[in-house]
């Protein structure tokens, strides 16, 4: 990123102001004089703003107070910074800009904030990026966490010089690791193995392969058991194969024994008359069984209640007619009346005094019985055609239920003597040794063919049984197939894993140990040229920096030396990173296609005064190697450090401004060119 | 099992991997758009398709 232009608007102290870097290489240091209090530190600050949002001012406010104090309630001012740039030989615009306006207590209110950033595509029209891409292009420009070493002023040097001698090195250290490419390696090792409760490839393939060595256990014992139950279905059948065989004889003797049997029987009448009656009892019995299942169960629960309900009615129908109850009923005198009688005249209609524990009381309390709403007479005569009802039913059930049963007991007469005249018949058939050994025979083997029949039918229920569980093994295993390819391939992936974390790992150590040693060698090349030579930079595996003073060195006044210590530390550190970051791309370049392209690219320095702790002969030293380090640099410096850097720097100059406040305000400064 | 798989590693193949992953963790060193899940699910992405392609 090479800064091209900067324009501030209504920005503290700048109400319209622009300023033009050098961007030529050659001469590529810029000079922004000013005295104490002009807005130097307002410039540098402003560049923070514009592509991070943020500012280190102590008074918040950044809108121009001139400007503040003009607007009438009701109006609007915006304060924007805008920063015209070249990347990637490109160039781009970026503009944050906040609108306020004075409310009617004549407060400013924020009302707009905007962050822009454009080019102009190849019809020469402005392309404004998104959201997600313009927070790619920054990072893209130039990291905010790397910003701190390329936009400073004194108070971050302080800062950094302070983290210095305090040991403290996590910026520096991130700072190297970002620039150059071992924070990605470090990330990939993260993310190919982790330690703990945390995700990473080889922690996935590893549970993939463990959950498809679980597949191969399960699927071996899916299996087994289909092994199992096809052993246990072989078995049945030929068991069942045999069983039929053995029906098939049976059935073949019987028909031999039915054979020898008719053989030895001369009455081909009798032999017909014999299957006839066999017919005609197979037939009688199918009736009868067609006259219990349907007729007669059906019918027998249609009268149920009727004939349960009949001994009933005959055991309580004699002792109602005893007692006569029906015909007591009193008609028109109800019970209320005769309480009213009783309670609240305590006289009857006839005149008969009603006291209690008299005749006439005792009678007329005995005709509550009798009197409505519902009388026991009323409540017996329901009762009676209600029972003349069921008891009508119940005849009729009965008689048809007697004929129904008359009829089966008619069927089973009919079929006692058939089978009894078949027997006879059959004594009467072969009635030969031969016929006889026959008959024997053929009872025997019928005798077995039903046993083989139920053992047949009982083996094909288990095999129907067996069939069932092996196909829903089947279904089971059918889900676990693939896996057992799976199993392969992840182990596959999990070994180019962890091989290539073992590579990644190897790289790391020596990388890590080599940019260290290499940003070590820099920082003290470059340290020397600033420093004089009188000190000795050391950094540590913690990236911790050990300055190491010597003696004669040590004893001139401790601040300032700590201060230009600082100062000349954050240069090297910052030249020395760059210079590493420029020759490992260089080396990677082929495999760097989408990285920052550092030796074209460059990186700005923006230094708020810089020169301020040093004596003259290190600010000779320091402004002939920042330019060298540098691609660009915006020095922004009070007069007296100017006229020593611009008298150092002459040749590398490309531009130089004035500061100065407008009409001597502390409020209002502009920028002019020299 | 996996020290024998280690032994059959094609050393362009863990080349291509390597040289994706590191391309991916720069890429998103500098973006941070992309969760560590979300890295580690692009990661399998690579080795898998590099390794299938190497077959």
């Amino acid at each position: 990123m090479i800064i091209r232009k900067i324009t501030l608007k209504n920005f503290r102290q700048y109400i319209d102001t622009s300023i033009e870097f050098a961007i030529d290489p050659e001469k590529n240091v810029t000079v922004v004089m000013g005295d104490n209090g002009t807005g130097k530190t307002t410039l540098a600050q402003a560049f923070q703003w514009a592509l991070y949002g943020k500012t280190r001012f102590q008074i918040r406010e950044i809108i121009n107070r001139i400007v503040r104090e003009k607007m009438t309630m009701g109006e609007s001012k915006t304060v924007s910074v805008t920063i015209e740039l070249f990347y990637n030989e490109k160039e781009y615009t970026v503009k944050r800009s906040v609108t306020y306006k004075k409310n009617a207590q004549m407060k400013l209110e924020e009302v707009d904030n905007k962050f822009t950033i454009s080019d102009i595509n190849e019809n020469g029209e402005f392309h404004y990026f998104n959201d997600g891409e313009k927070h790619y292009m920054i990072k893209q420009f130039l990291p905010k966490d790397l910003s701190g070493f390329f936009f400073f002023d004194g108070e971050r040097i302080e800062e950094m010089s302070k983290e210095i001698q305090s040991g403290k090195s996590e910026d520096f250290k991130e700072a190297v690791y970002s620039l150059v490419g071992l924070r990605a390696t470090q990330n990939a090792m993260g993310h190919l193995k982790s330690v703990g409760n945390k995700m990473s490839v080889t922690k996935y393939y590893k549970a993939e392969v463990e959950k498809n060595n679980k597949s191969a256990i399960a699927m071996a014992n899916y299996n087994r058991k289909i092994e199992e139950l096809q052993e246990a279905i072989d078995k049945r059948k030929r068991v069942a194969e045999e069983t039929k065989e053995k029906i098939a004889k049976c059935k073949k003797e019987i028909e031999e024994c039915q054979e020898i049997i008719f053989s030895e029987t001369h009455a081909m009448e009798l032999k017909q008359q014999y299957e006839k009656l066999l017919r005609e009892i197979k037939n009688l019995k199918e009736k009868r069984s067609r006259m219990v299942g349907k007729v007669l169960l059906k019918e027998f629960n249609n009268g149920f209640f009727a004939f349960c309900a009949r001994p009933l009615i005959e055991e309580a129908s004699p002792k109602i007619k005893e007692e006569g109850a029906g015909e007591k009923s009193i008609p028109d005198l109800t019970q209320k009346m005769i309480y009213y009688l009783i309670k609240q005249r305590k006289v009857c209609l006839c005149g008969t005094p009603l006291h209690e524990n008299t005749p006439a009381h005792a009678e007329i309390m005995g005709l509550l019985d009798y009197a409505q709403p519902k009388t026991i007479g009323m409540q017996v005569n329901d009762y009676r055609m209600k029972e003349e009802s069921i008891l009508k039913t119940d005849n009729v059930y009965m008689k048809d239920m007697k004929q129904k049963m008359q009829d089966i007991s008619d069927i089973d007469e009919e079929i006692n003597a058939k089978e009894q005249e078949a027997n006879e018949k059959m004594e009467a058939l072969g009635n030969t040794d031969k016929g006889e050994r026959a008959k024997n025979k053929k009872k025997v083997l019928e005798e077995e063919k039903a046993k083989l029949h139920e053992k047949l039918g009982f083996l094909e229920a288990e095999m129907k049984s067996k069939e069932q569980e092996k196909e829903r093994q089947e279904t089971e295993k059918g889900k676990l197939v693939i896996t057992n390819e799976d199993t392969i391939k992840n182990a596959n992936y999990l070994a180019y894993a962890e091989k290539l974390y073992e590579r990644l790992s190897e790289n790391y150590s020596k990388n890590e140990n080599k940019y260290r040693v290499l940003l070590e060698h820099r920082m003290n090349e470059i340290f020397k040229t600033i420093y004089d030579g009188n000190i000795r930079i050391s950094i540590d595996p913690r990236y911790r920096i050990n300055v190491n003073v010597q003696e004669e060195f040590a004893a001139e006044d401790e601040v300032e030396k700590n201060t230009a210590q600082g100062y000349a530390l954050i240069f090297a550190f910052i030249s020395a990173i760059i210079d590493l970051a420029k020759d490992k791309i260089n080396r990677n370049a082929l495999e760097e296609g989408d990285m920052i392209d550092v030796e074209k690219e460059g990186y700005p320095m923006v230094m708020d005064a810089p020169l301020s702790a040093f004596d003259k002969t290190r600010i000779k030293s320091i402004c002939t190697e920042i330019p060298r380090i540098a691609d660009q640099v915006i020095i922004f410096i009070k007069d007296t450090d100017g006229d020593v850097a611009e008298e150092y720097m002459s040749n590398k100059i490309g531009k130089r401004y004035m500061v100065r406040k407008v009409n001597d305000s502390s409020l209002h400064s502009e920028v002019i060119g020299r | 099992m996996n020290e024998a798989l280690k032994q059959e590693i094609d050393k362009k193949t863990l080349d291509m991997i390597e040289f994706g992953i590191l391309r991916l963790e720069r890429k998103n060193e500098r973006t941070h758009e992309v969760s560590d899940g979300d890295m580690i699910k692009k990661i399998c992405n690579i080795i898998e398709k590099e390794v299938e392609r190497s077959k």
